[in-house]
């Protein structure tokens, strides 16, 4: 059994009258350690899918079991034991609490978690040790989603959901975010899913599900995904 | 136009947030305009009150009453409005100080509150409260026929006087010096031959304001003429009264002439007419006298001539017996010696007729026989002597009896002639006695007066005018207390409702930056933008101000007016909207308003409109002060970290926060600490100072303790009586004059009953040299021990007293002494009253006949309970205001504290959070800002509530500024329960965050 499993999954909106269906019948499947990446369009469902991955909302259809469980009944209380202790999540924008230095930020997700890891070895590890104690304010754009990534990696999750992880950043410190994403995937086995509209990105990914209008366009597996060092931006 | 309907949007948008500004401006809108026009809305009603029942500017008394002609004079004046005459009479009834007023027309008129005037002269009105309606009212006193026609009436209505709005009616000259009741009666019913006083009105006084400058300058001109025309009525008057009496005088003096002259000749003539009995009742004795001697005097003569007489027959009988013993005849009567004599007669007669007529024996015998006959014819003659004899002695001894007995029935006569002129003479000697007596008296009473007149006092004209009425001024004091209260409480609000407003508005700024943004590229000017938020800001504040005025207008008024009157009878309060304040509320609150707002708007157009598209660069965090102690902050919890770094994040958020909490724990505590002190100063003032359960009013004062009553009472088990002199007198400050009770007793010895201590606790000795004074007299006089005040009673007598120790009081004002010092001072005592514990005897008491009144501790303390309960509801306003306040502020910052960190709470969801967490993270600073706020809103509580007390406080009482421990926990309990309250929204906020805003971009 794969490790994540999505079967027929749909999410539809109520708006009044109307209704809006965000994603229809999509199934995919992930195995442990893989590398994913999402692809589609802006409006073409990728993001509902992360949520749902994430756990921030529940599908109107189908289910999702992530390790064996299906979590696409949870409810609210297991939804938020499921973000604390499964998912480490990267945000488009970094997310950093302002009044908190890198390490802190890190800190401030291990307060949650059973099995964090030392705040101060991710930090050196996605490479900021001599900016440990900066105030985000401080820290380029590259640098605060190194902060994001060590504050997700820290929980020492079994996914790993990036949003558009580049979307803020330019090409070269993006390509930087793509290879700490790559090698912390490869050296800790960890489960990670990229979401993105920048069809570059795909390359590098174990697995590529596009995305369009709502449903599964193709899942393309890349038997050698290329290392970031030669993709093109 | 379109900008407006983006403001109308806004507000639907966020409809708490505009409710929340609405609130904030109503509040301080509704406090400030409320405290800040109870006291000229007082003013006003009291004013309007005064000018319905014409109440008298000023009150004209003489120490002799006053005459039509100080009426005509009064009437002349040209600054006399209007002019009444009245007449009073002070008695006792019941024991009770009662005071008797005719039924004015124009001046001081009564307000009917129930019931209806009277009808006839048996008929009467009372204050309201005192007495009911259908009660029948006796006078006690006997000389009541002096002052009026009637000594029972009977209540056919209650009234409310503008004279007397306060429950404390002032001074009585009878009595123990507290007048305790004020009835009305028709005037005509009153006997006295002057008024008793004069009440007037001064031109233009009605229209000006009372208690204000205007009104003080209205009557100034009445005032002078009355100073100038006092003396001449006084004069004219004194003049009148003398020249009264010395006609008087003299109109006795010629009585008494006149009855003397009259009298006097009557006497004389009834003497003689006595003396002229008299004389002849004694010539009656005289001629009785001398009969009586002329009778004694013939008995004697014709005694011894009848005895001279009978000798001579008797020697003319012997010497014939001595011839008839010759003869041989010896008998024993004469009658015998005839008999014999005849017989020998007859014999020789019977012999001589046998006998020669020559013979010489015949002529023997013949002589014999001559002889014989001769003998025979003696003693014949000498019996006839005897028959004679007889006959004169019988026939005198008629006489003389006859003679005496006349005489002696004379005497009988005059005897009671005299007996009879006797009893006359003692008439007329007891009549001319009280003749004389009479006219004695007639010349003492015209020396008396002519002493009298001699010694007699210039009559003195008092001019009392509205000052002089303790509620009139009392009155002005309470409206002034709230006053000095206005000045703080309303700064408050309004401070903070101008601190949450900015607040709101920034914040709604930052968040609309974007917008403005928009706005601004597409053209818009930033007036018109500008223009919006003010549209948006002015439409709650007018709404604001319209519910805050309309609440401060009516409730807060009528809250603090019940309360601050509560010990005064006058109608209820008329609220008026004072325009020129309402319209500076309005212009201040709409122009701080804007101006807050065209400032937090205004200051984005500094920025290009590109600049305003694109997100606030964050602000950098910063590192706090205590990081730097790192042995503290090394123990500090990850989380109590963060919070104690964001607190610092927003500095001006957490003043506002404290600002806000503090000062609702400061309204809090006040309101309980005010309630608190007013119910600890009648524990204490009756548990602790003043132990007796009553005062025994005696029915006749006496200099001495009473042996009957001691029996009495301790026949009832009551013990431990303390004769006391209790009167009421006053005592004047700058500005006012004060009630206080003068307390003299028997015994030094007063432990049982009252437990005088300094300020420090130890305990008070009355002594010979100096009375004892309570606090608060000593606060208002400024005098301290050793120092001497003056007390007056209501004749205005002055005494001086010194000051031998200042003791600890809490309700009244007192004056102790010692009965040496009150001899001292004041004159020889009479006790009045009797101080003991009585228990339940009253009724016995009462009826001994020993007593006039009594006057229970506990009637005090339930009167002050009243005046306790009604405080309570100054307490809820300000509880209540605090509340809501203490709530909006919470829930207002909070509200904002989330909005400004929306997508870092949505982060943290994101993370993994559980919902307890997140609002610990977001709760804990409030947490330790209502901690601190709350100390330090303590402090702040402790300060208010000793100003506002210290402000509340009238001149007979003196709070005790402690709060108990129960109402800190109060306190407390109220702002955890707010705090928990504001938890709860929040937590509904708080789980209405939307993760996914998190993943939007920075707006």
């Amino acid at each position: 059994m794969a490790f994540i499993e999505v079967k027929n999954l749909s999410k539809i909106y109520q708006m009044g009258e109307v209704k809006i269906k965000a994603i229809e019948n999509v199934s995919f499947t992930i195995e442990k350690g893989e590398l994913v990446v999402i692809l589609g369009p802006s409006g073409a469902g990728k993001t509902t899918i992360l949520n749902i991955l994430g756990g921030m909302d529940s599908p109107t259809h189908g289910t999702i079991i992530v390790d064996g469980t299906d979590i696409s009944k949870f409810n609210r209380k297991e939804l938020t034991r499921y973000r604390r202790y499964d998912i480490g999540f990267v945000f488009q924008f970094y997310n950093l609490v302002g009044n908190l230095t890198a390490l802190e930020n890190v800190s401030l997700a291990n307060q949650i978690c059973k099995n964090p890891r030392d705040s101060k070895e991710v930090l050196e590890s996605v490479g900021l040790k001599d900016r440990m104690e900066h105030f985000p304010a401080q820290l380029s754009g590259g640098e605060q989603q190194r902060v994001s990534i060590a504050r997700a990696l820290a929980k020492n999750p079994k996914i790993l959901l990036c949003d558009e992880p580049t979307g803020a950043l330019d090409s070269k410190t993006g390509k930087k975010i793509i290879k700490l994403l790559q090698d912390t995937c490869h050296q800790t086995n960890t489960t990670t899913i990229i979401i993105t509209h920048n069809a570059i990105i795909a390359g590098i990914a174990d697995k590529v599900i596009k995305v369009k209008n709502g449903t599964i366009e193709a899942i393309e597996k890349n038997k050698n995904p290329l290392p970031v060092e030669e993709i093109d931006w | 136009m379109l900008i407006l309907k983006n403001a109308l949007r806004k507000i639907k948008n966020q409809i708490g947030r505009f409710i929340s500004l609405i609130f904030i401006v109503a509040l301080g809108a509704a406090f400030f305009a409320g405290v800040r026009e109870t006291s000229s809305d007082m003013i006003k009603t009291l004013d309007e009150y005064y000018d319905e029942t014409n109440l008298m500017d000023f009150r004209i008394v003489s120490t002799m009453g006053l005459t039509t002609d100080d009426l005509q004079a009064l009437e002349n004046l040209s600054n006399a409005f209007i002019v009444e005459e009245n007449y009073t009479y002070e008695t006792v009834i019941n024991g009770d100080a009662t005071k008797f007023y005719g039924l004015t027309e124009n001046i001081n008129n009564v307000t009917l509150m129930s019931g209806s005037y009277p009808s006839n002269n048996n008929e009467c009105l009372v204050l309201d409260g005192s007495y009911e309606i259908g009660d029948t009212i006796t006078i006690e006193d006997e000389n009541y026929p002096d002052y009026l026609n009637n000594n029972t009436y009977t209540v056919v209505g209650t009234v409310r006087s503008s004279m007397y709005i306060y429950n404390n009616l002032g001074i009585s000259t009878v009595s123990d010096g507290k007048l305790d009741n004020v009835i009305y009666i028709p005037k005509d019913n009153f006997n006295i031959e002057y008024y008793t006083e004069i009440y007037l009105i001064a031109n233009d006084s009605l229209e000006a304001t009372s208690y204000t400058d205007d009104y003080d300058e209205k009557i100034n001109s009445l005032y002078l003429e009355l100073e100038e025309l006092a003396p001449i009525q006084e004069t004219k008057r004194y003049e009148q009264i003398k020249t009264e009496a010395m006609e008087q005088i003299y109109d006795a003096r010629e009585e008494i002439r006149k009855n003397q002259e009259e009298n006097e000749a009557t006497f004389a003539d009834a003497l003689k007419e006595l003396n002229d009995a008299q004389a002849q009742i004694d010539a009656g004795y005289r001629e009785i006298e001398q009969a009586l001697n002329e009778l004694e005097n013939n008995r004697i003569q014709i005694t011894a001539e009848l005895q001279a007489n009978e000798d001579e027959l008797n020697n003319g009988l012997n010497s014939i017996n001595a011839t008839l013993t010759t003869l041989g005849i010896t008998t024993n009567t004469i009658d015998e010696s005839i008999n014999a004599l005849n017989m020998q007669i007859t014999s020789i007669n019977n012999l001589l007729s046998g006998l020669d007529e020559t013979s010489a024996e015949y002529l023997y015998y013949n002589n014999i026989l001559t002889n014989l006959k001769t003998l025979l014819n003696s003693l014949n003659e000498i019996n006839n002597g005897f028959t004679e004899l007889n006959e004169a002695r019988t026939t005198w001894n008629t006489t003389y009896n006859e003679t005496l007995n006349t005489l002696n029935s004379n005497k009988n006569t005059l005897d009671q002639s005299q007996i009879k002129l006797n009893t006359n003479l003692a008439e007329y000697n007891q009549n001319y006695e009280l003749f004389q007596e009479e006219i004695n008296n007639g010349l003492q009473k015209i020396a008396d007066a002519e002493a009298a007149i001699a010694e007699l006092e210039r009559p003195v004209w008092y001019l009392f005018d509205r000052e002089d009425n303790s509620g009139y001024t009392t009155f002005l004091e309470s409206a002034t207390k709230i006053d000095s209260i206005a000045a703080v409480f309303p700064i408050f609000f309004i401070a903070v409702a101008f601190l949450m407003c900015l607040n709101t508005m920034s914040r709604m700024i930052e968040e609309e930056r974007t917008e403005i943004g928009i706005f601004t590229s597409l053209g818009i000017s930033k007036y018109k933008i500008i223009l919006s938020y003010v549209f948006y800001v002015l439409l709650a504040t007018s709404i604001g101000i319209i519910i805050g005025l309309s609440i401060g207008y009516t409730v807060i008024p009528r809250v603090l007016y019940n309360v601050y009157t509560n010990a005064f009878i006058i109608p209820s309060l008329k609220t008026y909207a004072n325009i020129p304040v309402c319209i500076t509320i309005i212009e201040v609150c709409l122009l701080t308003m804007s101006l807050v707002t065209i400032y937090a708007v205004g200051r984005n157009f500094k920025y290009a409109p590109a600049t305003l598209l694109r997100p606030v660069s964050p602000k950098s965090g910063r590192k706090v002060l205590l990081e730097k102690i790192n042995f503290i902050w090394k123990r500090i919890s990850f989380s109590w970290k963060v919070t104690i770094r964001n607190l610092f994040r927003y500095k001006k958020r957490i003043i506002m926060t404290l600002i806000g909490i503090s000062g609702c724990t400061a309204l809090l505590l006040t309101g309980f600490g005010i309630r608190d002190s007013i119910s600890k100063i009648l524990d204490i003032q009756f548990e602790e100072i003043q132990t007796y359960d009553a005062m025994l009013i005696l029915e006749e004062s006496v200099n001495t303790p009473d042996q009957n009553i001691n029996t009495f009472l301790a026949n009832n088990e009551v013990a431990n009586p303390l004769y006391t002199h209790m009167e009421t007198l006053s005592f004047r400050t700058s500005d006012k004059t004060i009630d206080c009770y003068t307390l003299a007793f028997e015994n030094t010895d007063i432990s049982n009953y009252l437990h005088l201590t300094d300020k420090d606790d130890n305990p008070l000795s009355l002594s010979a040299d100096g009375a004892i004074i309570t606090e608060k007299i000593a606060d208002l006089l400024d005098v301290s021990v050793g120092d001497t005040i003056t007390l007056r009673d209501s004749n205005n007598e002055i005494y001086i007293v010194k000051i031998s120790a200042i003791s600890k009081n809490y309700i009244n004002n007192y004056v102790y002494m010692s009965s040496e010092y009150y001899n001292l001072a004041f004159g020889d005592i009479t006790y009045n009253t009797i101080i003991t514990n009585i228990e339940n005897k009253g009724d016995i008491i009462l009826d001994s006949g020993y007593f006039s009144n009594i006057q229970y501790t506990e009637d005090s303390i339930s009167m002050l309970q009243d005046i306790i309960d009604s405080m309570n509801n100054i307490v809820f306003l300000i509880i209540g205001f605090s509340s809501f306040l203490a709530i909006t502020v919470l829930y207002n910052l909070t509200t904002i504290n989330i909005s400004e960190r929306l997508r870092e709470i949505a982060t943290l969801k994101v993370l993994g959070f559980n919902d307890k967490e997140i609002s610990m993270y977001v709760y804990r600073e409030t947490i330790i800002l209502t901690i601190i706020g709350i100390f330090i809103g303590i402090f702040i509580g402790l300060g208010l509530n000793y100003f506002v007390l210290m402000v509340a406080e009238t001149d007979e009482i003196i709070f005790v500024k402690d709060i108990n421990y129960l109402s800190y926990i109060y306190t407390l309990l109220i702002m955890i329960i707010f705090t928990i309250i504001v938890q709860i929204m929040t937590n509904i906020i708080l789980k209405k965050i939307n993760m996914i805003d998190s993943l939007k971009s920075v707006e």
